[in-house]
């Protein structure tokens, strides 16, 4: 699962790591999608162009 | 007969398989075919193997893959064009309710998508067709 996609809900769409979960039918848990805004966070310039380039 | 079987990219939320299959939509994940962390070429080689409409919102990267893929087409490198690609011209991810119906209406509106890349502009609710070429 691409940490973009995940931060962009979170970003664009203002979805908390619940509902960005339920999108996935729970396959990707709230634990993992706040994992992937955490790495975000630590690693803003991996995740960054990628978002840019789909933003 | 309209398109029946799609492909999800990774980066596509489940619900929106839980809502074309709900309209008849044979849709295929990587994680039942083990494409499942695989590059993008090969998301799409498997898609133009099956057949299948790749929906995506990886837009930048798809884009590219469809300009190389088509020219490779037209320089007889491929033999044939990819199964055709669906994506985002915006910003915001999209969400499933959103996105789905669009999607249905697009396959029912088309009997097949060989070669063509569509955009879903979310502000317009239309669909925008990608040329073949860069230039």
């Amino acid at each position: 699962m691409p940490v973009w996609v995940l931060v962009s809900y979170a970003r664009r769409r203002k979805l908390t790591p619940q509902q960005i979960s339920e999108l996935w039918n729970g396959h990707i848990t709230e634990q993992e999608v706040i994992a992937a805004l955490e790495y975000f966070q630590d690693h803003r310039e991996a995740v960054e162009d990628k978002l840019a380039a789909e933003e | 007969m309209p398109v029946e079987h799609v492909y999800l990219d990774e980066d596509v939320p489940f619900q929106l398989a839980d809502l074309l299959g709900a309209n008849g939509v044979v849709v295929h994940l990587p994680r039942e075919i083990d494409t499942v962390s695989a590059a993008d070429p090969i998301h799409l080689q498997r898609c133009a193997r099956e057949r299948w409409v790749l929906i995506t919102q990886n837009r930048r990267d798809f884009r590219r893959l469809h300009w190389l893929w088509m020219t490779f087409h037209q320089w007889q490198i491929l033999p044939q064009p990819h199964g055709g690609i669906l994506t985002l011209h915006e910003q915001e991810p999209a969400l499933p309710i959103e996105w789905a119906p669009a999607i249905h209406e697009l396959l029912e509106s088309r009997q097949q998508f060989d070669g063509l890349m569509f955009m879903w502009r979310k502000s317009s609710g239309r669909w925008e067709s990608q040329p073949v070429a860069f230039m």
